[in-house]
């Protein structure tokens, strides 16, 4: 009888168990965007995106680009959610208040130091410890003004995933559309030597596939 | 050289080479009739002995497995009989013990009853004074003639008005003293009224008690019908298995969809406790706890049904003390109501968590979304059910100790039919490959047909020859 009502009881268990969430391995993300577009409609679409998809226990972090070579300084905001939900949405809060206040005055346009920032966001990824690291780059890596990554010095990118958003280069045409895919070829070369993961997206919806939310 | 140059007895003409090929088989064949008629035969016998055997196996099986299922469910009802039985036993006690407990009192009302009843009656016994004794003399007066002397008549007219009058003297006090009885009389009508009602009350309780009775001679009746009439018991008892197994599953799935509302109400809060982000195994501590949570308020309420006797999935607390049950009962009583105390307000914050959440993500974008006219009607309505649901899952205890008091009874049955019905195919089966071994054997012959007939003809020739037979054609 008491085994009956124990498999009867943890059958129920089972059962319960299986509506539950699959496990999700511990996340994080940083997001680069270049000066110029940080008024833009992408911007904000991508950071609200990230803000709402982010779970608790997982790390977002934002940077500019394109005021010189990269630092400490072009940092907007990073944020390690805490496992209480209450308390993560608040930091979601305070995170968004800072982007918008960094956002609300126009920053100059300047050389676009993609390899620095990598190099600082990877570090910062890896401290969070978190199992997946996605590093999203807003900003035209196509440009002629961006130099081409040193081949010879490749950066340790293990379980990166480096994720370039290209919504619009529909003005590129011919030689220029060219040239600006063998500049992206070349990035991707650069990033899977390091050891990391490289996926172009094309339309903001994709985001929902590569990063879901709960 | 090909392979299939190999086959070709006569090249350039492959035909003849096949019809060559074909003659060799079928002489082959023709010499390999018998043996080859013994192994299909032999071999059909062999799988149909096996399936024989397997069909008699199975037909054990199933008499072992329907015999068990008997037993557990002649022993299922005879233990149902004796709870009913019990219960009866308990409620008859109970009636005995109120309603009759209180018969010394009624009995005493109605001796003193009676005793003011005696009392008044003999009051109403008294007899109105009796004329006095000088009435008999004057009737004697009364009587003489009253022509008579003059100074006499005066005398004997005065003496009759005097007696009148005693008379009426006398008259007026009977009546009164007869008025006085029946006044007397009248007041002893509310003492019989009295033990009117009370020898009613007494037949109402002595019925009571009376039906009690009949109900343990009827639960006495069907005890004695499963002992006596085994049979019977068990076909009724089989129905009724299945019938209260299904009835308790429906009621099982009723109360899980219970548990997954209550699961849903107080996992997301329960992150808040525990952490949203940390995982058990492949589940989300908050996940894990919230399914602790709800079986620990479900043990909670099987403890409760246990301990106030209306299941009896754990016999060891069933042999507890009766005054211990109770005490235990209001233990579990409570840690339930602590529990559903702890659902209600998590299922607060969980209001308050989405609320949040729906602010923030409003704050995302701003020209979407309006505020809700009235948030504390949800709120309210989560509150209420995640402090309901825990006593209400309590109740589940009823249909899981019936689904387990039958499910053995309905597995055997179902068993017992299944392995009846593998028994028939296996028989079946069996016939099948024995009917199938003398097809091939038939086949055989097909195949060899021409030198078969060659030989019935053969055969024909000698014994017309022998002159054993009649002029006929060989079939």
């Amino acid at each position: 009888m008491r085994w009956a009502v124990a498999i009867l009881v943890l059958a129920q268990a089972v059962g319960i168990a299986g509506c539950t969430e699959p496990a999700r391995k511990p996340r994080a993300a940083y997001l680069l965007i270049d000066a110029p577009r940080l008024r833009s409609a992408q911007a904000q679409a991508v950071v609200n995106y990230f803000l709402s998809a982010l779970q608790p226990g997982e790390s977002f972090g934002i940077a500019c680009l394109g005021t010189g070579n990269f630092s400490d300084r072009d940092t907007i905001g990073s944020v390690s959610l805490d496992a209480r939900p209450s308390l993560a949405t608040q930091q979601k809060h305070l995170l968004k208040k800072k982007f918008d206040e960094f956002t609300s005055s126009p920053r100059p346009a300047g050389h676009l130091d993609i390899a620095g920032a990598l190099l600082y966001t990877v570090a910062q990824l890896g401290e969070t410890n978190a199992e997946e690291r996605y590093v999203l780059i807003l900003a035209d890596l196509g440009k002629e003004q961006i130099p081409e990554p040193v081949k010879d010095f490749p950066l340790q990118m293990e379980g990166c995933r480096v994720i370039p958003i290209i919504v619009e280069n529909g003005e590129l045409i011919g030689r220029q559309q060219a040239a600006a895919l063998k500049r992206l070829e070349a990035w991707e070369e650069w990033v899977q030597a390091g050891g990391g993961e490289w996926q172009v997206v094309n339309d903001l919806a994709l985001l929902g596939t590569i990063f879901p939310g709960s | 050289m090909s392979h299939r140059d190999l086959f070709i007895i006569l090249p350039g003409s492959p035909l003849l080479s096949v019809l060559l090929w074909i003659g060799v088989a079928v002489a082959f064949l023709y010499l390999a009739r018998f043996p080859a008629h013994r192994a299909i035969i032999s071999f059909s016998r062999m799988v149909h002995g096996a399936l024989r055997l397997a069909s008699r196996s199975t037909l054990l099986l199933e008499k072992r497995v329907a015999a068990r299922t008997r037993e557990v469910m002649i022993n299922a009802g005879v233990e149902e009989r004796e709870r009913s039985l019990e219960r009866e036993f308990q409620r008859t006690a109970e009636a005995v013990t109120r309603d009759l407990s209180g018969y010394p009192a009624l009995q005493r009302i109605l001796v003193e009853q009676s005793g003011k009843i005696d009392e008044e009656y003999r009051n109403s016994a008294l007899m109105p004074p009796p004329p006095p004794g000088w009435v008999r003399a004057v009737e004697v007066l009364a009587k003489l003639p009253a022509e008579g002397d003059a100074s006499v008549v005066p005398i004997l007219n005065y003496i009759h008005k005097t007696v009148e009058s005693q008379y009426h003297t006398a008259m007026t006090d009977y009546n009164r003293a007869v008025s006085e009885r029946q006044a007397t009389l009248k007041r002893i009508m509310p003492y019989w009224r009295k033990v009117s009602e009370t020898l009613d009350e007494m037949g109402h309780r002595i019925k009571r008690v009376e039906e009690r009775a009949k109900a343990v001679d009827i639960s006495m009746a069907e005890y004695e019908e499963i002992r006596s009439h085994p049979d019977q018991a068990v076909r009724a008892l089989s129905a009724s298995s299945m019938a209260r197994f299904f009835t308790a599953a429906a009621f099982l799935f009723i109360a899980l969809g219970g548990v997954v509302l209550n699961f849903h109400l107080i996992a997301l809060p329960m992150s808040e406790m525990v952490g949203g982000g940390s995982y058990i195994g492949s589940f989300r501590s908050s996940s894990v706890a919230a399914l602790v949570i709800i079986f620990v308020e479900f043990s909670m309420g099987l403890y409760l049904m246990e301990f106030l006797g209306i299941t009896r999935l754990f016999p060891s607390l069933g042999q507890l003390d009766d005054k211990m049950r109770p005490r235990l009962a209001m233990i579990a009583f409570v840690i339930l109501t602590i529990l559903a105390g702890v659902e209600a307000s998590l299922a607060y914050v969980r209001d308050q968590l989405a609320g949040d959440l729906q602010v923030f993500q409003q704050s995302l974008t701003p020209t979407q979304g309006a505020q809700p006219a009235s948030t504390w009607i949800p709120a309210t309505g989560q509150m209420v059910i995640a402090f309901v649901l825990p006593f209400a899952l309590t109740f589940g205890a009823i249909p899981l100790e019936s689904l387990i008091r039958t499910g053995r009874s309905v597995l055997g049955i179902t068993a017992a039919a299944s392995l009846r019905w593998a028994a028939f195919a296996l028989r079946a089966l069996g016939h099948l490959f024995l009917r199938l071994g003398r097809l091939g054997v038939h086949l055989y012959d097909l195949l060899i047909f021409p030198p078969l007939w060659v030989e019935a003809l053969l055969r024909y020739r000698c014994r017309r020859a022998e002159g054993l037979l009649e002029e006929q054609a060989p079939q």
